[in-house]
């Protein structure tokens, strides 16, 4: 087991490395300099460049950069002059960080409610029900969810905040949007491993030893059913990273997402370079936690690198 | 059959030959159906796969006519027609009848007789349902080319290195982890910074990442049915691996690879729009599903309808690609699900 984790320490070590690598250099492929205005004078240029360390040899800006990262340090933002990458990132995750995890809660909570409701009422009104708000989270992008519930419930209802980051109400509004298709995805996954699990032997001999259908789920079903919502987890924080980027632009939330697409629009390299790093480092994190997760939930599976096989 | 008495026990003669009809043991009852005959019967039964088919028919060829028919130029502006209503000829349908809380606006604005907007028009005064088309056209083909990656790079990929499995599938499967682990919006980004915003890096960087899935699910079932015994006697046979990568594995993995197909092109469609919508995705004159709710959004408070329009179109394309889907992996699959 301790062996397992190492091993997958070390692949996502150097994942990371060649990530880091990659951006680097694709950033020094780019055409011109991000000093390029024409206002600027030749000579402010070059101390400008002297001070974000752009007159070194590339290799030694590499190496730089490679130091820094692994010490925490991401170099400096074009863009807020004198702010570090890796403090405007800390003072942004915050509202992300609560969003995704509330997201994630809601989502995946209800969707296994939901699933596990319409597995145990199959082919019942419920169950229809269910099935028709699974199909129709999955199909309605994220962003239009977001609009239409800020045009509805807060600009013509007056109920929550229409935008910007007040308190826990301001942030109710933008994880519903968000939660919708984790919530989606994991009730259909539920029911059709639910409606299975239902069919086996073992909840066969539990019912015939006189459990309810409530004790059967509770006990014996729902654990087992959870294993395949369990592998979605991953890429689903995937896509919650992704789609925060557009909801926080939509409730002008202050988070990374909205910083990221702020500094494509301006060029900051720096910036873009630290928040890739940071995406990439929480998604094969993510990826990591669900497989120790895996075998956690399911006793079966010995982790032998062959889990995501 | 009649109650034998005690004093009689049974003999011999009480048992008779049943007259055995070997003809009719052997005939068969149902007509035999190869395996693609078979699922698209249970397709046909799946209704709602089918009217989604038929409504996904009906939006690509309206998208596609309208390279030659199209109602207007989706990009000329009209200044002096900005946020025109909806107006269905001379139809008096309410709320397509050109008139917004009263007013007939076509008439305020000086809009000829015999002029239409069937959808109404945007804040540059362009027809809106030209653009939608447009916008429909770019999302259509781009799910066309994520599926062309898909079947070739995706398909191709998880092939060899099923079939060739040890060293060369772990050096394989080490890059897809490495390729996955980037979100696929970070490696259009990068794309986007190096090349101009636009078709070209959207589609590199559905071509860098889009076929990973894909290539994941044909490497597993490969595995699978490489140990097979039909496998193994076309090997024994002397066939060479391209034939029978060519006629044993594709067709048994043809329902995998059509049924991720289909899913895929719903979050190639999304991805699309997702990257116009925050606006480095199609530069500006060009329409998209993305940009064309962009826009409306802006205006949403005054003018809904500009963004309610587009917003059916794209859910109708994701709802209708997601449930052939469905239909597609049931009729393929029955017991994966119900």
């Amino acid at each position: 087991m301790i062996k397992y984790v190492l091993k997958r320490l070390g692949y996502l070590v150097l994942t990371l490395f060649i990530v880091a690598t990659f951006t680097f250099f694709l950033m020094k492929l780019l055409p011109g300099t991000p000093f390029n205005n024409p206002k600027i004078a030749p000579d402010q240029i070059a101390v400008l460049r002297k001070q974000y360390g752009l007159d070194l040899p590339v290799w030694q800006q590499y190496l730089n950069y490679m130091v820094g990262v692994v010490h925490g340090r991401f170099g400096e933002s074009y863009q807020f002059t004198g702010q570090s990458v890796s403090y405007l990132i800390s003072t942004r995750i915050g509202p992300s960080l609560q969003l995704g995890v509330q997201a994630m809660l809601i989502g995946t909570l209800l969707g296994i409610l939901l699933g596990a409701v319409a597995a145990m009422r199959k082919n019942s009104w419920v169950d229809a029900t269910a099935t028709i708000f699974a199909i129709i989270g999955r199909s309605i992008p994220n962003f239009v969810i977001a609009a239409l519930l800020q045009f509805w419930l807060a600009y013509k209802l007056h109920w929550f905040p229409i935008a910007l980051w007040t308190g826990f109400s301001s942030s109710i509004l933008p994880t519903l949007a968000l939660a919708m298709a984790p919530l989606a995805n994991t009730a259909r996954f539920m029911r059709t491993e639910m409606v299975d699990v239902l069919n086996s032997d073992y909840i066969e001999v539990a019912r015939a030893k006189g459990n309810s259908q409530w004790q059967l789920v509770a006990r014996h079903a729902l654990r087992n059913s959870m294993i395949p919502v369990v592998t979605i987890i991953g890429p689903m924080a995937v896509d919650l990273m992704l789609g925060s980027l557009v909801v926080e632009n939509v409730f002008a939330i202050p988070g990374i997402g909205q910083q990221f697409v702020q500094s494509i629009t301006t060029n900051d390299y720096p910036v873009i370079m630290g928040l890739t790093m940071l995406y990439s480092a929480m998604l094969t994190g993510v990826i990591l936690i669900v497989d120790i997760l895996y075998g956690i939930i399911d006793p079966r599976i010995r982790l032998s690198g062959e889990v995501n096989a | 059959m009649t109650p034998q008495s005690p004093s009689r026990p049974l003999g011999p003669e009480a048992f008779k030959p049943v007259p055995v009809n070997t003809q009719a043991q052997e005939q068969i009852a149902a007509p035999s159906l190869t395996f693609s005959q078979d699922a698209r019967s249970r397709l046909k039964q799946n209704k709602l796969a089918l009217v989604s088919f038929w409504l996904l028919v009906f939006i690509g060829s309206a998208a596609l006519l309208s390279l030659w028919f199209s109602p207007a130029n989706p990009n000329t502006q009209h200044l002096a027609y900005t946020h025109l209503p909806p107006k269905w000829g001379n139809l008096n349908v309410p709320f397509f009848n050109g008139y917004r809380d009263g007013v007939d606006l076509y008439a305020r604005s000086g809009v000829p007789r015999g002029t239409y907007f069937f959808l109404g028009t945007d804040y540059l005064g362009r027809d809106l349902l030209a653009r939608i088309l447009v916008g429909t056209r770019v999302s259509l083909f781009i799910a066309l080319l994520a599926t062309f990656f898909d079947l070739t790079i995706g398909v191709f990929y998880g092939l060899i290195a099923g079939w060739r499995g040890g060293r060369t599938d772990t050096i394989m499967q080490r890059l897809i982890e490495i390729i996955s682990s980037v979100p696929n919006l970070i490696v259009v980004i990068l794309m986007l910074l190096v090349f101009k915003p636009g078709l070209t890096s959207i589609i590199l960087a559905i071509a860098m990442t889009g076929w990973v899935t894909m290539a994941r699910l044909v490497r597993a079932e490969t595995l699978q049915l490489k140990n097979q015994e039909f496998i193994l006697a076309a090997r024994t046979l002397g066939e060479t691996s391209r034939r029978i990568a060519v006629k044993h594995l594709l067709p048994n993995l043809s329902s995998t690879i059509i049924i991720q197909t289909m899913f895929t092109i719903p979050s190639a469609i999304f991805f699309e729009a997702f990257l116009s919508y925050i606006g480095i995705g199609l530069p500006a004159p060009t329409a998209s599903l993305g940009t064309l709710l962009a826009d409306g959004q802006k205006v949403l408070q005054l003018y809904p309808s500009e963004l309610v329009f587009p917003a059916i179109i794209i859910v109708v394309l994701m709802l209708a690609f997601n449930l052939l889907a469905d239909g597609l992996r049931d009729a393929f699959d029955p017991r994966s699900s119900r």
